[in-house]
């Protein structure tokens, strides 16, 4: 029964245009962005002194493999892809309350908990196809990039892109749950939207920026909240260039395996939260 | 003795200082059509809520084939249909699409039974077209389709001719009625008092959240009085004259017309054409289902 919940939702989502409209916004967004790096490139339209370093920086983010990474950081949990995601997560979840299908399923003696936890597996797909838009589109666009001024396409450790990709859809898993958690608290798609968004562009900013001025240890807790933690996570991306042309190093202190298990307390704790409340929640 | 398909025990809900539902102690049996009546805000809703387990009652217990139901315990609710308000279907999804989702909780129904249920309510032919697009008394058609897609033994029905034509609204009663030919136990809560009493075989009257009268609807009504309804030349004399009968209850006037409750043709004509009173005409009526739910639901 579970699965065929999960298939349900699955089947849901995939005839909603706001999924689709998402992907295609990932997509259009890396693509607008890397041919403005090109269009630069082509112009050489830099200013003096830094023409040389900066024409092989951007250089390097049109081709592959760091255009790859570029693609990715886009649709990571603190960027475009987390504000897509609390979007489409906001909008799934909170209409499932005022359009009232909840009851279409409740009422056939659909367990509460089984149904919260199938809608809440049902938006990992989300994540994925909005990681995914931002990897094929940025992909494909710096492979033809590369050809173009490289003269080759670099040789990439797809094993490592495999785990790239996983990482940074990883990373859209706290905003998605935190916004899942805002729906089933408010029943609102409005609030649910609204206060995802709010973190993701403001608060969580705010909050590390106090941090840092705190200092001490103070200033190393930014470092656990998303943002921090999805940094950590895409600098392990960093391990694609070693096998291309170059490295990079992760900007992060915090270790990734760290990040991996707070990103897994924090999807998994608003998820009990939500779940908590709906189990009380009169649905009418 | 019949089986009870439905039942509550002293069933309540209270929201903060409101007591929208108290004690209400519910029997449906088999096969029967189960008439749910109240007026406006009587907590009818509410009481559905609770039987499809999607409100925590404060207290009482309900049981459904003879399982208990709450909203964490509502295994029994798979052989239950709803049709609850306005169909709460996916707008952005077809007829077809909305019922096909609903059949894939049901593994045993043939692949076939989406398209008997959209013929059954006569939806074939808007199948394809999106909930969203569909008139108001198409959703509810759709809606009744969900509730019978798996069907179930119990089919609840909360206003389920909201939005329906007087041809659709006559096709609802009788297919009420073929459900209940077909073993099917309706549970029917409507406004429509004459809908109710020709379609249901017992009814539960409700009126700010309790039960005040609960039984077969020919009994209820046997127990009302008769109403003698004359058309005299001057009704303000007449009426005069019969509110001096001893048993009489009530005494109105509507135009030409005086209305006696209490007393039977013969004593309302005696006595008039004892006082010089010939009346134009008599009529006998009995009170139907809407006196007696007026009667028990006045403030």
């Amino acid at each position: 029964m579970f699965w065929q919940l999960v298939v349900i939702e699955e089947i849901k989502l995939s005839k909603r245009a706001l999924l689709w409209v998402s992907v295609g916004l990932m997509a259009l967004a890396i693509l607008a962005l890397d041919l403005t790096i090109y269009s630069v490139l082509q112009t050489g339209n830099l200013p003096d002194n830094m023409q040389v370093e900066s024409t092989l920086s951007l250089e390097g983010l049109a081709t592959w493999p760091q255009g790859l990474i570029s693609s990715l950081e886009l649709a990571a949990g603190s960027n475009l892809g987390g504000i897509l995601m609390v979007v489409i997560v906001g909008i799934v979840a909170g209409q499932a309350y005022t359009w009232r299908t909840l009851s279409l399923w409740l009422g056939r003696g659909v367990s509460r908990n089984m149904l919260l936890l199938a809608r809440f597996v049902a938006l990992f797909v989300p994540a994925l196809l909005v990681t995914l838009a931002s990897l094929l589109a940025g992909g494909g666009i710096t492979a033809v990039f590369s050809q173009l001024l490289l003269g080759h396409i670099p040789a990439v450790n797809w094993t490592e892109l495999l785990l790239a990709f996983l990482r940074t859809a990883y990373t859209l898993l706290p905003y998605a749950a935190m916004t899942f958690f805002l729906a089933v608290l408010t029943r609102s798609t409005v609030t649910a939207v609204a206060g995802g968004l709010s973190y993701a562009l403001l608060i969580e900013g705010i909050v590390v920026q106090l941090l840092a001025l705190a200092g001490g240890i103070w200033a190393k807790l930014g470092q656990f909240l998303p943002a921090g933690l999805t940094q950590s996570l895409l600098g392990m991306n960093a391990r694609l260039v070693s096998v291309g042309n170059g490295s990079l190093s992760a900007p992060s202190t915090l270790a990734p395996q760290t990040a991996v298990w707070l990103i897994a307390f924090y999807t998994l704790g608003f998820f009990l939260a939500a779940l908590f409340i709906f189990r009380r929640q009169d649905i009418s | 003795m019949a089986t009870i398909v439905l039942q509550t025990r002293d069933l309540t809900k209270r929201f903060g200082s409101v007591t929208a539902v108290n004690q209400v102690n519910l029997v449906v049996y088999a096969g029967e059509v189960f008439g749910f009546l109240g007026p406006n805000g009587a907590g009818k809703t509410t009481t559905i809520g609770m039987i499809l387990g999607l409100i925590h009652p404060t207290a009482g217990q309900i049981e459904i084939f003879g399982q208990q139901v709450t909203p964490h315990h509502n295994a029994a609710l798979r052989r239950v249909g709803a049709l609850v308000g306005s169909p709460a279907l996916i707008p952005y999804l077809s007829g077809r699409d909305n019922l096909r989702l609903l059949a894939r909780l049901y593994p045993e129904l043939p692949p076939q039974r989406v398209d008997e249920v959209l013929a059954l309510v006569g939806l074939s032919e808007a199948a394809d077209r999106k909930f969203k697009a569909y008139s108001t008394g198409m959703k509810q058609r759709l809606g009744l389709a969900a509730a019978l897609l798996h069907k179930p033994a119990l089919v609840v029905l909360d206003e389920p001719t909201n939005g329906l034509d007087p041809a659709g609204m006559r096709e609802m009663r009788q297919f009420i009625r073929a459900l209940a030919d077909e073993g099917v136990t309706v549970f029917l809560s409507s406004h429509l008092l004459h809908e109710v009493e020709q379609v249901c075989d017992r009814v539960a009257v409700l009126n700010r959240g309790q039960i005040v009268t609960m039984g077969r609807v020919d009994e209820l009504l046997k127990g009302s009085h008769e109403v003698v309804k004359v058309r005299v030349p001057e009704p303000k004399a007449a009426a005069d004259v019969l509110a001096m009968l001893p048993d009489v209850t009530r005494v109105e006037t509507n135009g030409r017309f005086v209305q006696v409750h209490g007393v039977s043709g013969e004593q309302v004509l005696s006595h008039l054409t004892h006082h010089g009173i010939v009346p134009g005409e008599l009529r006998v009526e009995r009170s139907d289902l809407e006196d007696l739910f007026l009667e028990l639901t006045k403030s």
